[in-house]
């Protein structure tokens, strides 16, 4: 696409995510993302965005895809999360497994779909284990995020390390807490199913290589997290007064709004002015979008004061969010370990 | 310089431990946070088992840090039934001592206090709510906003406004004890707070409520000086709270540590691992210090302000950074585990009873006066 092309798509992305998020915005962190919401965000091409054409998806390029999670996560990061969910963990996973039904019915938002990732995701101490006995595949994932979904892809089998998609008899176990993306479902997820497909015994590398390939994603996403939390402390600090002022009119409120919204336009413009961010680039921006949405949605809670502590304002979701986005995708001693070693081209930070 | 307890004080902190393990336990934590109610059972037991004694100050202070530590909704619930108490114990008259602290203080009432209003936020000599004398009565109006307790509350001490403030906004203000059961009194439940939600919070509003002339603590007018006097012993407790709350996390990040080097993954203990242990030790160890050092001043009728400010501002960051840092390290099980309470509970620190803005000013201003700069 060219640059018009893409201005175009991400005022549609920003007008969609404030005509149909934005109102929803407490529903959706209440009830879930909803049937209404998957069905129009279905009809947008944002659910199969990078899936091929031909395989009912939109089939758009990196910048586009990118365009269209950063302006979904800007109002509603679960929305954006459910996108990433299809478009960069199953597909990629799915993609040669030659189930074009299944693949269809996610681009389009008739399947439910999720990958259970905790083998992957750092600091995970109690995986639940997949067995295969009697044609049946049976155990407990934990931790999966979007557990509502009929479709699965996880590790399993004598290995621990063998790839399956599960079609049929999931259901959700024990519910987690759920710090962030409480438009998507956090729980354990209980597997007994006699309709699944092995994907092969490689499965742990592939799934691993398939988080390592998300660094753009989670920065787009993380990018756009603090975009919407940034925006709501410049207007809520616009009208809202203290000591008889503005809050804006304050230095430190001001100050540090302004330093933080430098920070995005920065890092928005590494993001998308650049066409060939290579593997250390890529993984650079992950690190410093990740910490600036962690920071952002900090002070952007701060500035509302009291209201901000409150779901109706809308800006402590995005504090939850950046949080849950850093704990479920960036693995610290993983992704330290592979930007140590980007940074001296070779073997470093190992002791 | 002694930085030991005396044995008596350790021996209560066992205590409080003990009592705080046994009835915070992790299902109800998780319950109240859900359904966002307040734990009025964990109150009454923690008043029966002798664990919230308001003459004895330190053993409260370290019931703070203690529950906070096991849960900080629960925690803070358990310990906040006399908020305010120090407005009537310190202004108010002999008769109201009787009437409302020695309830309080037994377990058999609970209290709250009332300054901020709708908009109002930190600028206290700002609010509207007023309270016309009229016979041998006050007529209040207005609303308060944010009011821990507000909706389970017997009595409410309340800032209002009793005469204009002639040039200076902090003069006609008064502080009046308010019957939440008085006509024309409404408590609204705030839901949907981000942690904490095991507290009761709530907005009140004001139509036409009368109270006695007798209900004024203290001199009328000098309610505003009432409040800040009130806010140098409060916010010792919420430094208390952050303590409780950083330790609590550090706790999290050791077991976390310790389990997953048992199950051989060395990642979890590794350099960089160490360092942020360190770190958030450091932190912890720093807002002890601090919290003890006002509360040192304070126990001793001599508070310091600049000490005060310092411990609350220290120890909530304390209580958002360690929280943050464990949930960086622990990852997916920090997320699926109490600590991701503990991230959403803490930031309130840096808010309620002087938001972390607020206490630099003070801080600031103090010391350049202090230097004869201003």
């Amino acid at each position: 696409m060219i640059n018009e092309e893409y201005r175009i798509l991400g005022d549609t992305v920003k007008e969609f995510s404030e005509k149909n998020l934005e109102g929803s915005s407490l529903k959706i962190e209440r009830g879930g993302l909803g049937d209404d919401i998957i069905t129009k965000m279905a009809a947008q091409g944002f659910l199969g965005a990078k899936i091929p054409a031909d395989l009912g998806g939109s089939g758009i390029d990196e910048k586009g895809y990118l365009i269209i999670l950063e302006n979904l996560a800007r109002v509603s990061p679960s929305a954006a999360l459910k996108v990433l969910i299809n478009n960069s963990l199953f597909y990629p996973l799915v993609s040669e497994s030659g189930d074009t039904g299944t693949i269809e019915g996610v681009a389009g938002g008739k399947v439910n779909a999720t990958v259970a990732m905790e083998e992957v995701q750092e600091g995970y101490l109690e995986s639940g284990k997949l067995s295969v006995s009697g044609g049946r595949l049976t155990g407990t994932k934990i931790g999966v995020i979007n557990s509502d979904a009929t479709v699965v892809v996880a590790l399993g089998g004598e290995s621990g390390k063998e790839l399956f998609l599960i079609k049929n008899g999931i259901s959700k176990g024990r519910s987690n807490p759920s710090l962030g993306f409480r438009g998507l479902t956090l729980s354990q997820l209980v597997v007994d199913s006699d309709d699944y497909i092995s994907l092969g015994s490689e499965g742990l590398d592939r799934m691993t290589k398939v988080m390592d390939s998300l660094d753009l994603e989670i920065s787009a996403i993380a990018i756009g997290i603090s975009e919407g939390s940034l925006n709501k402390a410049i207007e809520y600090t616009k009208v809202r007064s203290t000591f008889e002022h503005l809050l804006k009119d304050y230095e430190p409120v001001a100050f540090s709004l302004a330093h933080l919204n430098s920070e995005i336009e920065g890092l928005r413009s590494f993001l998308f002015d650049r066409d060939d961010l290579n593997a250390k680039e890529r993984l650079e921006l992950k690190f410093l979008s990740v910490d600036l949405a962690k920071r952002c949605t900090k002070q952007a809670l701060q500035s509302h004061g009291g209201y901000g502590y409150l779901q109706d304002f809308g800006v402590e979701k995005f504090y939850r969010d950046a949080m849950a986005l850093s704990s479920l995708f960036f693995r610290r001693e993983r992704d330290n370990r592979r930007l140590a070693e980007e940074v001296f081209q070779g073997k470093a930070g190992f002791i | 310089m002694d930085f030991d307890f005396p044995e008596e004080l350790a021996e209560t902190r066992k205590k409080i431990r003990e009592f705080g393990l046994r009835e915070l336990t992790p299902e109800l934590a998780e319950k109240y946070d859900r359904e966002e109610k307040y734990p009025n059972e964990i109150r009454k037991k923690a008043f029966e088992a002798g664990i919230i004694n308001y003459e004895n100050p330190w053993g409260m202070l370290m019931a703070i840090e203690e529950l906070c530590r096991i849960d900080p909704g629960l925690g803070i619930s358990a310990t906040v039934s006399l908020f305010g108490e120090e407005v009537i114990m310190l202004f108010g008259t002999e008769e109201q001592k009787q009437k409302y602290l020695t309830r309080v203080n037994s377990g058999e009432l609970i209290m709250g206090l009332a300054v901020t209003e709708p908009g109002g936020g930190s600028d206290v000599a700002g609010i509207k709510t007023t309270a016309t004398r009229s016979g041998d009565k006050f007529i209040i109006n207005g609303a308060k906003m944010f009011i821990t307790n507000g909706q389970i509350a017997d009595f409410i001490v309340m800032l209002v406004r009793t005469s204009p403030p002639n040039g200076k906004r902090h003069h006609g203000l008064s502080t009046v004890i308010v019957d939440t059961k008085a006509k024309g009194f409404t408590a609204n439940k705030l839901e949907g707070k981000l942690g904490v939600r095991a507290t009761n919070t709530a907005e009140l509003v004001l139509n036409n409520v009368e109270i006695p002339v007798e209900n004024l603590v203290g001199p009328e007018g000098k309610g505003f000086y009432h409040i800040m006097t009130f806010f140098n012993i409060s916010r010792v407790y919420v430094a208390a709270q952050g303590l409780g709350i950083a330790q609590g996390a550090l706790d999290r990040m050791l077991q976390y540590i310790k389990k997953a080097s048992a199950l051989g993954i060395a990642e979890a203990n590794s350099e960089s691992s160490q360092f942020i242990l360190a770190e958030v030790a450091a932190k912890v160890e720093a807002a002890r210090l601090l919290t003890y050092k006002a509360a040192s001043f304070l126990f001793q009728f001599k508070p310091d302000p600049i000490i005060t400010s310092i411990a609350k501002w220290h120890a909530a960051e304390a209580a958002v950074f360690a929280a943050e840092k464990a949930m960086e390290l622990t990852g997916t099980t920090g997320i699926t585990s109490d600590l991701e309470r503990f991230y959403r509970d803490a930031k309130i620190l840096e808010i309620w009873e002087g938001t972390s803005e607020v206490e630099k000013l003070i801080i600031a201003r103090m010391l350049t006066k202090e230097d004869g700069t201003q």
